[in-house]
């Protein structure tokens, strides 16, 4: 299994039944192929759509139709399609249960400071502001539950373990009345004792 | 009737959803010296990626230009000034310009670079960035249908930015892949109303979009 399976299949442990997820650029495009059998959720895609399901079969797809990176979709029965002023409200009020980040946008997260440096890469943010922002209205509905820990998990990549550490820390100046811990985990089965 | 030096928004969100018609006669005018507000600038050579490529935009306004290589040269060389915001922000920029709003008061971005010479506000203890209204000379839209008034229905994910920025440009050029009779797309599924719209021209086939 090559390191993108692993990480989407990690990811896909982490949804729970009829939560409301959003899935970035890349990998995280992939991570329904692994949900748990018999969990149902629900995706949105930021470019304007919630009950985003895999592309129906070949010579089925509709141009009109596609994910956050442009690739052909479907959509479940009971779909919706949206404008991109409610995408990201829902996204940026908080409405999410759960943000899938490519590794792109979490590694710009680290190289943010410097994306204006002649000669480097520069992608530009997309929607991966606005999504973390929405995780910080998550930790304060965690808070304002009476609620003592809460957990962001994010998979990344060895070289976008200094970027993690930047959202970390850049989130900490965000809340800073919460103890906020980033831990490296380089074993994708890793789950937390509750 | 789109002068060179003329700012545009442009719907779509990687091509889906954006005038391919209209952007494909701009590259044939060579229209130069364009502002383009949009999400992204597609991929080389494809939807707003034609007017990169034909090196027709001298400023860009946009949240995500990764895509597309030829963008992020010509902004590296000099020769497109590029701002880049959030999706989310740049949504709501345009929405602030074209429903007569003052600015945004919106918590992404605080603490980062995109906060940078641009004020915060506090409302009820909680911090907000104020970013500034879009508009625009020119609003170019796809939708699906329009009616001979301009109503206009769009199709699933290729809605995106189109609904906004057709309150958001001083004249709005959509087009349609179908122009119907009016009274065709009923009032309930009409998702921009003929009042916003100023010229509509018919798809036609073009780059099989």
């Amino acid at each position: 299994m090559d390191d993108k399976t692993l990480i989407a299949k990690r990811v896909a442990l982490e949804m729970k039944e009829g939560n409301l997820v959003n899935l970035g650029i890349g990998l995280p495009t992939t991570v329904p192929r692994y949900l748990p059998p018999g969990v149902e959720v629900y995706f949105q895609s930021e470019n304007g759509i919630i009950g985003m399901a895999p592309v129906p079969g070949q010579g089925m797809e509709d141009p009109s139709l596609t994910d956050a990176g442009g690739g052909f979709v479907g959509a479940i029965p009971g779909a919706a399609s949206i404008d991109s002023c409610l995408s990201f409200g829902l996204i940026r009020g908080g409405h999410l249960d759960i943000t899938v980040l490519g590794g792109l946008e979490v590694d710009e997260r680290g190289q943010l400071a410097n994306w204006m440096v002649p000669g480097k890469m520069v992608p530009g943010m997309g929607g991966a502001m606005d999504l973390v922002t929405g995780a910080i209205g998550y930790f304060q509905d965690v808070i304002g539950f009476g609620r003592r820990i809460a957990m962001l998990a994010v998979g990344y990549g060895p070289s976008e373990e200094p970027g993690g550490a930047e959202v970390a820390r850049w989130m900490r100046t965000v809340l800073p009345d919460l103890t906020i811990d980033w831990w490296p985990v380089p074993d994708p089965s890793w789950i937390p004792r509750t | 009737m789109i002068p060179e030096g003329a700012s545009l928004m442009i719907g779509g969100f990687m091509g889906v959803g954006s005038p391919h018609r209209i952007i494909d006669e701009l590259v044939r005018q060579g229209r130069k010296n364009l502002t383009v507000i949009a999400n992204d600038t597609a991929t080389p050579n494809f939807a707003i990626g034609r007017l990169i490529a034909a090196k027709l935009i001298a400023r860009l306004i946009a949240t995500h230009i990764g895509l597309n290589p030829e963008t992020q040269r010509q902004m590296m060389v000099g020769e497109i000034a590029v701002e880049l915001s959030p999706q989310g922000t740049l949504a709501e920029r345009i929405r602030a310009g074209g429903f007569g709003l003052g600015g945004v008061l919106t918590p992404t971005g605080l603490g980062t670079v995109v906060a940078e010479n641009k004020p915060t506000v506090v409302v009820d203890g909680r911090e907000f960035l104020l970013e500034k209204p879009l508009t625009a000379d020119f609003a170019l839209l796809a939708a699906h249908r329009a009616d001979y008034r301009g109503n206009l229905e769009y199709l699933l994910t290729a809605r995106n930015f189109n609904m906004v920025m057709a309150t958001a440009g001083r004249t709005v050029i959509a087009e349609p892949e179908h122009i119907v009779p009016t009274g065709v797309i009923p009032p309930d599924m009409v998702a921009t109303p003929f009042v916003c719209v100023d010229y509509i021209i018919e798809r036609c086939a073009v780059n099989g979009r």
